[in-house]
């Protein structure tokens, strides 16, 4: 015996003026299949967009390089060395009997400068680093983050001036400071 | 430039139904439909440290509606590490424009621009170490904060049964501001969703309910109208 064929859009159902009638559910889904489809894709969309990247652009230290000018002003980095560099504040030399043509100089978060000193046969150059410090999260799966940026400096010695090259510790660009001998 | 626009769109879509006030058709209001996102609540209940909630109503005047969203959200990120939390309160208020105001059935497509403002509190707590200066905590907040922007809106408004409605609302939204931030860059907005540098796109899915005041005929398309006067 063959079995009748069953039409989707044909079913009948028993009583129907209920919210809860499986007719309304039939009429809903009939009248409503391609917003589900909708709502499927939206779901789905959301659930399969890419995590954003945890890279991060900022850093949380400012760079240094040493110059000198010639006769004709055009600038040359050089390496320069240091008996010891340290900062106020911390309890350990960052570098010590180094030569270096560019320093990393980590910025205290918990204050708003660091000062830093340079020095060289018992010689010392001072420059503070003041900033503004931001925080925030690049997302859930990747976390917190630090902002240092508005940089400023003031120095003290015999280094001829310190400038402000690029004001945010970030990867992109040059270094943040100049420092001419 | 896009927020201007954006502004004189919405100013334009409010001009509307003034130019249009001459023309001999029916501008009484006559029902008032109110509704929940389902989404939000859906959302709410499968996601841990959600939690939104969101209302809307919408006043017909003519082929228009006059409609405000109110909803509160409550954002937990907190992972291993660290706590962030966001919640507060927003509001919309815009104007849509019935795409098919002929439909016997009333039921409407539409397209509208909302204003849309948030107040929320944000805060941040996690252990760090940096290089040198060693380990250490940091926890700040924002409090008070206020958000802003505008959207753009479409979507569908069908009747299931009665005086029950079904439908979703798609989202663009962009222009959006932060006022009040202290150190702490703000992540998400109440309403808004995670802070980008470009726009933000944001999807609804509504039953509403409506109450009718009135009877209000459903208006003949133009040249319907002219066949019944022959």
């Amino acid at each position: 015996m063959i079995a009748p064929i069953q039409i989707w859009n044909r079913v009948t159902y028993p009583t129907i003026n209920s919210i809860f009638a499986v007719g309304l559910v039939d009429m809903i889904l009939k009248k409503f299949s391609w917003h589900l489809w909708l709502l499927i894709f939206v779901l789905g969309w959301s659930a399969c967009a890419p995590d954003p990247s945890c890279s991060d652009i900022y850093l949380p230290y400012v760079t240094a390089s040493f110059y000198t000018v010639n006769d004709a002003g055009v600038e040359t980095v050089e390496s320069v060395q240091l008996d010891s560099l340290w900062a106020d504040d911390a309890d350990t030399l960052l570098y010590a009997d180094t030569t270096l043509s560019i320093y990393g100089l980590y910025v205290n978060p918990e204050a708003a400068s660091t000062t830093y000193h340079f020095c060289l046969n018992d010689t010392c150059n001072s420059v503070t680093f003041a900033y503004d410090r931001k925080e925030y999260l690049i997302s859930p799966d990747c976390g917190p983050r630090f902002r240092f940026q508005n940089l400023t400096t003031e120095f003290e010695g015999f280094y001829d001036s310190v400038i402000v090259n690029k004001p945010e510790l970030t990867l992109l660009g040059e270094v943040n400071v100049k420092i001419y001998r | 430039m896009l927020k201007s626009t954006a502004s004189q769109l919405l100013f334009s879509l409010l001009l509307l139904p003034a130019v249009s006030w001459a023309q001999d058709e029916d501008w009484r209001p006559s029902a008032v439909r109110v509704g929940a996102d389902v989404f939000g609540l859906a959302k709410t209940a499968l996601t841990d440290g959600y939690n939104r909630q969101e209302i809307q109503a919408d006043i017909d005047l003519n082929k228009y509606f006059f409609v405000l969203d109110l909803g509160r959200e409550e954002i937990d990120n907190s992972a291993e590490g660290f706590t962030h939390t966001t919640n507060g309160t927003f509001y919309r208020a815009g104007v849509d424009v019935n795409l098919t105001p002929y439909n016997p059935n009333k039921d409407v497509v539409f397209f509208g621009l909302r204003y849309a403002h948030a107040t929320f509190d944000e805060s941040l707590a996690f252990d760090y170490a940096v290089p040198y200066w060693g380990p250490a905590s940091v926890d700040v907040a924002n409090v008070g904060l206020n958000a802003h922007w505008i959207e753009a809106v479409f979507g569908m408004k069908v009747k299931v049964w009665k005086q029950f409605y079904m439908g979703y609302t798609l989202r663009g939204k962009f222009g959006q501001k932060t006022k009040g931030a202290e150190t702490l860059i703000p992540y998400a907005v109440p309403g808004y969703g995670v802070v980008t540098s470009g726009g933000n796109f944001g999807f609804g899915y509504h039953i509403y309910y409506k109450l009718a005041f009135r009877d209000k005929a459903v208006p003949l398309r133009p040249k319907d109208s002219k066949k019944k006067l022959k």
